[in-house]
């Protein structure tokens, strides 16, 4: 995860606390979003960044998990992701990121 | 026609996930990019807090 995204996470919890905040991936494939899904909820697994051993135990979904898309109205998905949602991994990007949260502190 | 689909629960849902939090989307270039998802947020009520694209090469 870039450094900037993560300073910014950083602050708006610092602002608004962990529980108001809602954290969405887009990544393209399982790896991807259980590496984001850790870098949100135990730190930065890269310790690079700014939440290098923050354990922020935020609240994280894949937008493609059904308890996302569910509360998406089906136009506005079809007309903004649309395609992605067949092509991409989602059992497996929700099982990736699901496995994560199991994690969270 | 989704108003004509009787099977459709998508008014039912019960954990309003995104209407109750802030968000911050974090999209991919790869993937689904994060004005993709943030359009979907606000569709759904909710309100988007910070949004990136993200591109690894």
């Amino acid at each position: 995860m870039d450094l900037q995204s993560q300073e910014a996470i950083k602050r708006l919890v610092e602002e608004h606390g962990r529980e108001r905040i809602l954290v969405l991936l887009g990544s393209p494939d399982p790896e991807a979003a259980e590496i984001a899904a850790e870098t949100v909820i135990l730190g930065d697994p890269t310790y690079a960044g700014p939440l290098t051993e923050t354990q922020l135990g935020l609240e994280v979904y894949h937008v493609l998990e059904d308890d996302i898309r569910t509360q998406i109205p089906a136009e506005v998905f079809e007309e903004q992701i649309g395609v992605m949602a067949d092509v991409l991994d989602a059992p497996g990007l929700a099982e990736a990121v699901a496995g994560m949260r199991a994690k969270a502190p | 026609m989704r108003d004509c689909d009787p099977f459709d629960t998508r008014e039912e849902v019960s954990n309003p996930l995104l209407t109750d939090k802030l968000t911050i989307v974090l999209g991919e270039r790869d993937g689904i990019a994060g004005p993709a998802i943030a359009a979907c947020v606000r569709a759904a009520q909710g309100t988007v807090a910070f949004a990136s694209t993200e591109c690894f090469v």
